[in-house]
């Protein structure tokens, strides 16, 4: 019986397995394969990886010098700082004004999740019309209502300050939906009597949630941020469709810290990435995937530990 | 006082409504604007009102009586006829003729205020028509010192007399701009559903491929990889929830531990393994590689975890074999997350730019419309409106299969975050 179990087991478990394995597992070992080589940039398009030269750790060496990597690193955690904090208070705030009946609740939840759900390529091209200079929506808006006129020539991604929160705030404003449907799910889950119990106790609202409704809350904040995380690191479309596959406008280093290099104002370790790769170095560019998933799992960890070590 | 409060709270939820909905909203605006205007702050078609539109019973409000409607019509036509807008001074000789008596002052000036002095382009001033047409300042400026020179001046004639003249380097006004500002200035369409039709049916990014080609092709991946997803997650899901097997907890620990890499990651790689395997521009590659979803996995397996065991041992005693249980038992219970994982695949799929971007080359007749709304975006970065159209064809799918569909959506997106 077992061994016949086993055997159905695997047999129905086989696609799944077989797809993993090729597509999921063996990429994590053959991209530090193709990390330790150097793809020759000329060479036929259905066989780019025929011809690989070994070359060790050179690749891992060159990053580590790469003023335009470190940069990039110092964007994605600068993105994910004005990202995930602006998601998370915007999605909770979402949660609880509408954490209770009222009429049309549904109609409302509808809307602030919907964006959630439409594509990320095109939404950027959407916010890049706002955005734009002289005629984009936000622009005219601050022009007309606030007489502000600092956005009249660059608009707000050719702004080398302001092209990076502005793409933060368009992806606030995409993703909050899911966090917001989260915390509700949370918020439904506190049981009443644990309200009515400060209610006797005599706390009052800034008492009760700091005491009962944001321990509960923790959790989903730890999701929140651990995909927060993931996704600054995958950020790549965003950032294709608002600066025209550019990596936006560029800084220019007077501080001597990056050799004076130009620096892309929104190029994110995950465009940059992209960049490296369809510019051919894959060898390149799969160091600095390695690179970038030893980060992610540091941060992650530390995530982990730090908030819910909290809790208890 | 508690009414002023539920009505500040409607009041407060209303403007995060609209500040969410922007984008959407402003997409759809700027996708129905007459091509070329997109640019432009121009809501309202009444500002643009043309004489190329007069009606009888327009002119009659403002006291010019005409008997015979064919006649204006005809009149008009002629008045037009060399494409160019014509002057006051023409339109008021020839409702004179029609009318058979010349019009008094009163008459003119209601004429000028109704139809504004814009319908005769000669009075524009620069500043006029940057305001009203899709120009800079510096052409519209361009145009008023070629009419100081030459005294008048025909819309489509004269521009390309201007672009070859003036900036025989670059060609400034393309044939499409023209002629939405003749369509602006001749009549007062402002709105048109035109930029649907050509960005689905005459527009073509490539020979013989049209927009439409790359919905089909969109479609296709997207649904292949949903359904495949379905069936790959639910025989695995099955076995996870109620067998027992050599290496379960293992597995398991593998296909967690795997989420927590970034998907950036794998691109390398994946592209690498589906280069080498051939599989560049074909719809395979676009699908294969993401229908092992450990989401999905983890979905069926919970949902199936709570079907009673005694179903499946009745099934069992009854003679079902193993294969059997899927159809009598699983996929009745299960529909609800079926739907649920069918719908969240498609949607990621549907959205996948960077990889079906990567496993496409330039030319491929796979191009899938993420792919090409990203190429279309590189040539006609001027053109919002055919952009927003576009963008349209491919978001509005996705809004009325939210609409429809949407406690699947919200099902899917909080069973990953429950148990974590």
């Amino acid at each position: 019986m077992n061994s016949n179990s086993n055997k159905t087991s695997y047999l129905f478990l086989s696609p799944f397995l077989v797809i993993f394995f090729i597509f999921l597992f063996v990429p994590v070992l053959y991209s530090f394969w193709i990390s330790l080589h150097e793809v020759s940039p000329y060479t036929d398009l259905f066989n780019i990886f025929g011809d690989m030269k070994f070359v060790g750790l050179k690749h891992y060496q060159a990053l580590i010098h790469d003023q335009q990597f470190i940069w990039s690193l110092v964007l994605t955690i600068i993105y994910a700082l004005l990202y995930i904090p602006g998601m998370i208070v915007v999605s909770l705030s979402l949660a609880l004004l509408l954490n209770k009946d009222f009429f049309a609740k549904v109609f409302f939840r509808s809307a602030f999740f919907l964006p959630n759900v439409l594509d990320m390529l095109v939404v950027g091209f959407i916010w890049q019309l706002i955005y734009s200079p002289k005629f984009g929506l936000l622009t005219s808006f601050l022009e007309k209502v606030f007489n502000i006129h600092y956005f009249h020539e660059t608009g707000f991604l050719e702004n080398p300050w302001v092209a990076l929160p502005a793409i933060a705030f368009a992806m606030v404003l995409k993703g909050s939906g899911f966090g917001m449907i989260l915390f509700m799910a949370s918020l439904n889950n506190i049981s009443p009597s644990l309200y009515e119990a400060a209610s006797i106790d005599g706390a009052n609202k800034k008492q009760t949630f700091i005491n009962i409704t944001a321990p509960h809350l923790k959790p989903t904040i730890l999701f929140l941020v651990v995909t927060g995380i993931m996704a600054t690191l995958n950020g790549f479309t965003e950032v294709y469709a608002m600066t025209n596959a550019s990596g936006g406008p560029y800084f220019a280093d007077t501080t001597g810290i990056f050799n004076g290099e130009t620096l892309g104002a929104t190029k994110i370790s995950g465009f940059y990435l992209w960049q490296k790769f369809s510019a051919g170095q894959y060898g390149y560019a799969a160091a600095m995937s390695y690179l970038l998933l030893l980060f992610a799992l540091f941060i992650s960890y530390f995530n982990v530990k730090f908030l819910s070590g909290e809790s208890k | 006082m508690k009414f002023l409060k539920v009505f500040l709270f409607y009041i407060a939820l209303i403007i995060l409504v609209i500040i969410f909905s922007t984008p959407l909203i402003w997409m759809i605006t700027t996708s129905l604007k007459v091509s070329g205007t997109g640019d432009k702050h121009i809501y309202f078609p009444q500002k643009l009102l043309s004489f190329y539109d007069a009606k009888q019973a327009d002119l009659q409000k403002i006291n010019i009586l005409i008997h015979s409607n064919e006649a204006l019509q005809q009149s008009i036509q002629s008045l037009y006829k060399n494409q160019s807008v014509p002057s006051i001074n023409k339109i008021v000789t020839t409702l004179s003729t029609l009318t058979k008596k010349p019009l008094n002052n009163k008459q003119i000036k209601a004429l000028k205020s109704k139809y504004s002095n814009r319908f005769d382009i000669n009075k524009l001033n620069s500043n006029q028509f940057h305001k009203l047409l899709p120009m800079t300042l510096k052409d519209a400026i361009s145009i008023e010192i070629y009419r100081s020179k030459n005294g008048n001046f025909d819309l489509p004639e004269d521009l390309i007399k201007i672009t070859s003249h003036q900036h025989s380097q670059q060609k400034r006004f393309t044939r499409l701009q023209v002629s939405s500002w003749k369509k602006l200035l001749f009549s007062n369409t402002l709105y048109t559903t035109g930029n649907f039709n050509k960005v689905l049916f005459e527009f073509e990014p490539r020979d013989n491929f049209t927009l439409v080609d790359a919905f089909i092709n969109s479609t296709i991946v997207a649904v292949g990889t949903a359904l495949l997803t379905v069936i790959i997650s639910l025989l695995g899901g099955y076995v996870f929830a109620k067998k027992t097997f050599y290496g379960k907890d293992l597995l398991w620990a593998i296909f967690w531990s795997s989420m927590l890499i970034p998907g950036m990651m794998f691109i390398v790689p994946q592209y690498a393994i589906i280069s080498r395997i051939g599989g560049i521009n074909t719809y395979s590659a676009m699908i294969i590689p993401h229908c092992a979803s450990i989401f999905g996995l983890y979905l069926m397996r919970q949902y199936i975890e709570e079907i009673p065991h005694s179903l499946f041992e009745a099934a069992y005693m009854d003679g079902a074999r193993e294969i059997d249980l899927f159809s009598i038992i699983i996929i009745p219970l299960t529909k609800p997350i079926i739907a649920t994982l069918f719908l969240m695949t498609f949607l990621s799929q549907w959205s996948n730019f960077l990889w079906q971007l990567i496993v496409n080359t330039s030319d491929s007749p796979y191009s899938t419309l993420p792919v090409i709304l990203g190429s279309f975006k590189g040539q006609y970065v001027s053109d919002w409106t055919l952009l927003m159209a576009g963008s349209s064809v491919m978001l509005i799918p996705i809004v009325l299969l939210f609409l429809m569909a949407q406690k699947h959506f919200v099902a899917g997106m909080t069973a990953g975050a429950v148990k974590e």
